[in-house]
């Protein structure tokens, strides 16, 4: 969970999932608006689902410790170590550079492979949670505007996803052009998703998605009493919300 | 000019007649670059302290309370005021100890250049090499940090050290900045007790006096002028401490100082007001400190 200045984002990402998991797509949305308070009982429950991982005994590589101090990019390479540290990681897809940087000689879905984060209430299924690239046009020209369509065309995005690895969101994209297996499935997982949405703390103001969410993580974590860690980010959200 | 000056009969303005304005034309160009780039912020930024976050709407002096109720801050003062006194203490102790055993011993030129080359790294860097040894491993993995590696070695169990709160993730911080500021102390006091005429000390062994008395009686009040100097430019530097904090920890686990909230305040959560009040409040702090400095350092000048 470790990263320098911007420790506690990969929590973040872990409650978030939950959240559409045991939530659904419509309270997740209400949750990063600041609808509903952070005392809610579902963000609770959602934050007491992630804890029960973290702090299971045998469930995280070094425990709770080591969830807090490994650098995010560093703990994938506990799955490849002989005795294997770990078999599981979750993750967004751009950890593949960081497994192929450790262990070189790893061969996509022979030595690793990927599935989708798994459900836990079976009303909400597996929705999906991304961030992506986004396009601004500053000026209402034809010429603008001409850009981002194209940006958005199915031939634009597999130069693209081509090149960088990235996943296309247009949906007539040609699987063929992902560099590796595990972008295709990625993508293919996108393409079939019934319901996707986009990174809660990267949309939340920043005191709160850059802020008191990821400390907030890292204390509860810690150890710190979870209704005050909420209380904590309830206080700061209203602050940082109401304008 | 009613009274005629005997050196100018022609009277006339004193002032421009003797080119007493001579000097302010050199020093005009340093004082245009002072204006722009320290006076005129500075009077900018207590005057957004009273704004709201984005600039806009006056507030008043809501953005002080906040910054002095708010749990963070708190544990910002509490914190910086740990810094204060552990890091300076430290550093100027360990300094000067060094400063007057060194002199006794053949190496000393070498061991003084080992103490003193921190200081010739950036403080960030400083900050990733300390990271590095505190790095926690899992047990029975090895272990890639230097002190967990001794505490494996002696039959302990890792320690995540910058996640003990709140006062081992601390102390290990302010290690890292004693580290890296302890030869600066060393080498100003070394300066000046070498400047002590050896006969003064002679005389008070001669008469009877054990070590430990010349060093309390004699050395340490004729250090007193640099001790006091030493003591308030670490108090003046760590009251500002960043770098070591933000690349360690980010002020997460207890650990936050007041210029990583300012820095936060402004950088992560775009709050102009807040990071305006949280600077001027750390120049507040600062400048007693600095004004004591000037003081003595006016004193010393009056008495030559």
């Amino acid at each position: 969970m470790e990263s320098g200045a911007a420790s506690g984002w990969v929590g973040t990402d872990w409650i978030e999932d939950i959240m559409l998991r045991t939530a659904g797509p419509d309270v997740y949305d209400k949750w990063v608006n600041h609808e509903i308070s952070w005392t809610d009982p579902r963000v609770k429950k959602a934050f007491e689902y992630f804890g029960q991982i973290v702090n299971a005994p045998g469930y995280i590589y070094g425990g709770a410790t080591g969830a807090l101090t490994i650098f995010f990019g560093d703990s994938p390479a506990a799955m490849f170590t002989d005795p294997p540290g770990a078999y599981m990681h979750r993750q967004a897809t751009f950890i593949q550079s960081f497994i192929l940087g450790t262990n070189p000689d790893l061969v996509a879905v022979e030595d690793y492979n990927v599935f989708v984060f798994p459900p836990i209430s079976p009303i909400f299924g597996t929705p999906l949670l991304g961030a992506g690239d986004l396009v601004g046009v500053f000026n209402d020209t034809p010429e603008a505007k001409a850009l981002a369509n194209y940006l958005a065309s199915a031939e634009a995005q597999e130069i693209w996803c081509g090149g960088l690895g990235k996943l296309g969101i247009n949906k007539n994209v040609d699987p063929a052009v992902y560099p590796d297996p595990i972008t295709t499935q990625a993508a293919a997982m996108l393409a079939e998703a019934e319901t996707f949405r986009f990174d809660g703390s990267d949309l939340m103001p920043g005191a709160v998605g850059a802020g008191t969410f990821w400390s907030g993580v890292l204390d509860y974590i810690s150890g710190i009493p979870l209704d005050t860690v909420l209380a904590a980010i309830e206080a700061s959200a209203v602050d940082a919300y109401g304008e | 000019m009613a009274a005629s000056d005997p050196l100018y009969p022609e009277g006339g303005d004193v002032f421009l007649r003797t080119k007493r304005w001579t000097p302010w034309v050199y020093v005009a160009p340093a004082l245009v670059l002072l204006t722009f780039f320290l006076i005129y912020p500075s009077i900018n930024t207590i005057r957004l302290s009273f704004f709201d976050r984005r600039a806009e709407t006056f507030v008043g002096f809501a953005n002080y309370v906040y910054s002095f109720t708010n749990s963070a801050m708190l544990t910002a003062f509490r914190n910086n005021a740990l810094w204060v006194a552990v890091f300076t203490t430290l550093t100027v102790s360990f300094g000067l100890i060094l400063a007057v055993l060194l002199d006794r011993v053949c190496y000393e030129k070498i061991i003084k250049s080992l103490i003193f080359i921190p200081m010739a790294i950036s403080m960030v860097g400083a900050s990733v090499i300390w990271k590095f040894v505190y790095a926690y491993r899992p047990a029975g993995v090895a272990q890639i940090g230097l002190l967990n590696s001794v505490v494996v070695a002696l039959g302990g169990e890792p320690i995540g050290w910058l996640i003990e709160r709140p006062w081992i993730n601390n102390l290990c911080l302010i290690a890292v900045g004693v580290w890296m500021w302890t030869g600066f102390c060393m080498v100003v006091l070394s300066a000046a007790y070498k400047s002590i005429p050896r006969q003064l000390m002679e005389a008070a062994r001669i008469d009877g006096a054990t070590e430990w008395q010349v060093f309390w009686k004699v050395i340490l009040p004729l250090l007193k002028p640099t001790v006091a100097v030493v003591t308030t430019t670490m108090v003046v530097f760590v009251l500002k401490i960043f770098d070591i904090v933000y690349v360690m920890t980010n002020g997460n686990y207890s650990t936050e100082v007041i210029a990583n909230r300012m820095y936060k305040e402004q950088f992560s959560f775009w709050n102009y007001g807040r990071a305006s009040t949280i600077a001027v409040i750390l120049l507040v702090l600062v400048v007693p400190v600095m004004l004591v400095n000037i003081r003595r350092f006016r004193q010393q000048e009056a008495t030559r």
